[in-house]
């Protein structure tokens, strides 16, 4: 190759549809991922539209409840295995990891598009089971549901295997790029606290979703030999299924999220304009997330007929989960203090974030107390839980990043004013379809009944119409985006004024191979030039 | 040698490796198949403790196997041996709890059996299709 | 014919500085696969454990229609291979490019080897009709759930030759690349890193062969 050619951006330096497929370079399979991960998430969006429309009334209404059964599961199953578990390590990691780290590229470039074709894989199969009839059993696959040797049900747990893999390539490949590809001069502490988080994100998923796989594999298996290891009519023991299932999917909240705090990292520092505080124990704290992530899986089983001991010894641990998440929450907070905040689009989703993110670890602590959750366990309460953890902070900090790294991925300035109006909708739309459901859970109504008792009907209709104004914030900013590849100014090198190795050394768009020369690097992610009053 | 990467391969250390795994794995099959009283030797009560010693030996080959074929005891780093390592320490942490859970069911309510015969509704629904559909 | 081709030496990659950062990168990156591996055959060990807890006596009943002699020849068999491939690994260090091929065309046939057996070993149960589940047919067992430790023997030792399988495939593959591939003190990766999954496949063994044939 030309050096003419190293030296054109990423987006020009090969033309051609073709190129783009089997291309190995991390830009393009993290651009690849977003257009993905933006297109299942306006489905899986679609899906919850369709379900909350339905439940306007507390009888039926334009589905039935099968139709009903068969919505909310595609909706977990697309938001949890195709949005938010690949969606911010897939899509801003992949592009970024390597030029944060002022490398060439991920240390394994061809597994990196095979994680990208095995993704593509598994969507494909899970889009199959659509024609193979209605998966119903909810995206946790519980056993006997998921035994009924439905088909759909069946393709969607090898959709869901082919897409563990996805994810377990993913992360290996970051573990390794962050261990040997680092720059000279870019010790551990001078990381972006964004590749902290992947690093642990990266631990997390090498090590907890290899059990998701195996319990998918022994459920086929049970499926199709009647094994009787989970089934209960042959002797087995569906408790332990769940614990299987939980053992990954724990761990799988906080592959969800801890990346989620990477972003906001990254944007609270630029924004505030202010060294980050306590970098050390926010990075360290997304680690010991990872660790505790591991040791408190039983508490989604409090009812299901687990031994006490067991059930007193998950409450206990789930406890600690809240330490190091507070840990970040309070760091985030003393940065803005003092600092020169400036109330761009993408530190608005920063702080909506702060704001999100507290109320679902907070009720997440809430429901970890065995008394409170024998009351709240299955109702609206955990809904809106855990969519204040998944929608509210990682979607929210997703669509954060992908505001603050726009200009660099395309070259392109989008619309503030559009941008601002859009994270105002998003925040007002999502606060008011998910709070009122903690209410409406906290007296009592179940989640997933199709028909439900008139007194929620209120509830379910202001969750409604909170729906409608989220999905409007939503197309508002993708709308926002899209516009400006067309008409929006040329972005600069660093139009934030960031102080990373991708705004200070990388042009907009990156060349081919990232930097024109490796950068040499002499001091920390966040320093930034102290003013004096 | 001194860039070359990794460790070079001694072609002595292998075939130590190869004759103590040979050895280990007969020993693990005579400890299970030859009953002591044959060789007189019934005042070594081995019963319960028979299980723990095959595993343990199997232990044993596991990390010769991890430390000389594997490599793990050549690193100059502790990286991969820490990555090993905690493969375990997270399945230590997986079957404890699991049978945290599995050995102390009915502690505190009987009602609930260790042995959870319960019967399948999928399967009873499948087997009585007319039950399932309930007025839609 | 392929003799024509002279194997060459090996270029670092674009985006690596040198062997070194290449080599461990790789090494690191397999290790880390290696954990998936081990984390899931782990997990299924340790269903296999629970199961061996709440039906002792249908594991004690299911250990003994196995055949600990063929266990054995296996285990023999797996050893043998696994010595091979380091043997391979040695001798492309060294720079013996036929030798390379000769271990690991042995270590083939000792995998094959293992196939053999499997084969044999799953056509008695296929015979006996101790098989998993609701195609569990054989006669004289008192335990009733019996069937759950033929369900787990083929699980886990279905996974395990597939993973046999995989690893005939890596040697295939080095093979194949030694025609192109000169071997050299500083470069053996492929045969390394198939060495690695192979002596994965090695430890799980050593773990599933006495837990099947042998406890209790």
């Amino acid at each position: 190759m030309s050096a003419h050619q190293e030296n054109i951006n990423y987006l020009k330096a090969r033309k051609g549809f073709l190129n783009w497929i089997v291309t190995v370079d991390h830009k393009r399979i993290g651009l690849m991922y977003l257009a993905s991960i933006i297109f299942f998430f306006i489905a899986g969006g679609t899906y919850a539209f369709l379900f909350r429309m339905e439940l306007w009334s507390p009888l039926q209404g334009f589905m039935t409840s099968d139709t009903y059964n068969h919505l909310f599961t595609m909706h977990g199953v697309i938001m949890v295995f195709l949005v938010v578990v690949p969606g911010i390590p897939g899509a801003l990691g992949n592009f970024l990891l390597p030029i944060q780290l002022g490398a060439k590229d991920l240390a394994f470039p061809k597994l990196n598009i095979t994680s990208l074709y095995l993704y593509w894989g598994g969507a494909t199969l899970a889009l199959f089971s659509l024609t193979q009839g209605r998966a119903d059993s909810g995206w946790t696959f519980y056993a006997p549901y998921s035994l009924s040797q439905n088909p759909a049900v069946l393709w969607m747990l090898t959709a869901a295997f082919i897409l563990g893999f996805s994810s377990i390539l993913t992360g290996l490949n970051f573990i390794v790029t962050i261990h040997k590809m680092r720059a000279p001069g870019m010790t551990w502490f001078r990381l972006p606290l964004f590749v902290w988080a992947l690093y642990a994100t990266g631990i997390m998923q090498v090590f907890a979703t290899p059990v998701l796989a195996i319990t998918l594999v022994l459920l086929l298996v049970e499926n199709f030999l009647h094994i009787g290891i989970f089934d209960p009519a042959l002797g087995g023991d569906p408790i332990m299924m769940q614990h299987f299932f939980w053992f990954y999917s724990h761990p799988a909240v906080y592959i969800i999220v801890v990346p989620a705090f990477g972003v906001v990292s990254e944007l609270i520092a630029t924004f505030s304009r202010k060294t980050i505080f306590g970098y050390k124990f926010i990075a360290f704290s997304s680690v010991a997330i990872t660790i505790i992530g591991f040791l408190v899986w039983g508490h989604h089983m409090f009812v299901a007929g687990q031994s006490d001991v067991a059930v007193t010894i998950f409450s206990f641990l789930t406890f600690f989960t809240a330490v190091p998440s507070a840990i970040k929450v309070f760091n985030w907070t003393t940065t803005l203090y003092q600092g020169s905040i400036k109330l761009t689009t993408p530190m608005l989703y920063a702080l909506q974030f702060l704001f999100n993110f507290t109320i679902g670890g907070l009720t997440g602590i809430i429901l970890g107390i065995l008394s409170v959750d024998i009351h709240l366990h299955d109702t609206y309460f955990v809904v809106s839980h855990f969519h204040y953890v998944a929608m509210g902070s990682t979607m929210i900090a997703f669509i954060g990043g992908i505001y603050y790294w726009w200009p660099k991925m395309t070259g392109k300035m989008f619309n503030e004013t559009w941008g601002r109006i859009g994270a105002v909708l998003v925040f007002i739309g999502f606060n008011v379809t998910f709070f009122v459901q903690l209410i409406m859970g906290s007296q009592g109504s179940p989640r997933r009944y199709y028909h439900y008792l008139d007194q929620f009907q209120i509830y379910h209709q202001i969750s409604t119409v909170g729906v409608v104004i989220l999905a409007l914030g939503l197309f508002t900013a993708l709308f926002n985006l899209l516009i400006s590849l067309r008409t929006g100014a040329t972005a600069p090198q660093n139009p934030w004024g960031a102080r990373t190795l991708e705004w200070t050394h990388a042009a907009t768009p990156p060349v081919l191979y990232n930097f024109t020369e490796t950068p040499i690097v002499t001091e920390g992610p966040y320093d930034y030039p102290v003013e004096k009053v | 040698m001194e860039n070359m990467p990794g460790h070079t391969y001694d072609a002595k250390v292998l075939l130590r490796v190869y004759i103590s795994l040979l050895v280990l794995a007969g020993g693990m099959i005579l400890i299970s198949r030859v009953p002591l009283e044959a060789i007189g030797l019934e005042w070594i009560d081995l019963h319960v403790l028979k299980g723990l010693v095959i595993l343990g030996i199997s232990l044993v080959m596991g990390s010769i196997v991890a430390g000389f074929l594997m490599g793990l005891r050549y690193e100059t780093s502790r990286l991969n041996s820490l990555v090993f390592l905690a493969n375990f320490a997270f399945l230590a942490l997986f079957i404890t709890f699991t049978w945290a859970d599995v050995n102390f069911r009915g502690l505190l309510d009987p009602s609930f059996t260790k042995q959870l015969n319960w019967e399948s509704p999928v399967i009873k629904a499948n087997e009585n299709p007319a039950a399932e559909h309930h007025g839609e | 014919m392929a003799e024509t081709i002279v194997p060459q030496e090996h270029e670092v990659a674009h985006h690596f500085d040198d062997l070194e950062q290449e080599f461990q990168s790789h090494r690191m990156g397999m290790w880390l696969f290696l954990a998936s591996e081990i984390m899931m055959f782990g997990a299924l060990l340790v269903g296999g454990f629970i199961l061996m807890y709440r039906f002792p006596g249908a594991f004690a009943e299911g250990r003994a229609h196995l055949d600990w002699r063929l266990g054995t020849i296996n285990t023999f068999f797996l050893l043998t291979s696994g010595y091979t491939m380091a043997l391979a690994a040695m001798h492309g260090q060294r720079g013996n490019q036929s030798a390379v091929r000769r271990n690991l065309w042995l270590s083939l046939l000792f995998a094959a080897g293992f196939l053999v057996v499997k084969f044999f070993e799953y056509s008695a149960k296929f015979h006996h009709g101790t098989l998993p589940g609701k195609y569990f047919t054989a006669a004289g067992f008192s335990d009733p759930h019996a069937h759950v430790f033929f369900g787990f023997y083929f699980v886990a030792t279905g996974l395990h030759v597939l993973h046999v399988l995989i690893g005939m495939g890596l040697m295939v593959w080095c093979l194949f690349v030694s025609r192109k591939v000169k071997f050299t003190r500083a470069y053996i990766t492929p045969v390394e890193m198939s060495g690695l999954y192979w002596a994965l496949i090695d430890l799980v063994w050593f773990i599933l062969f006495p837990l099947l044939y042998l406890v209790g």
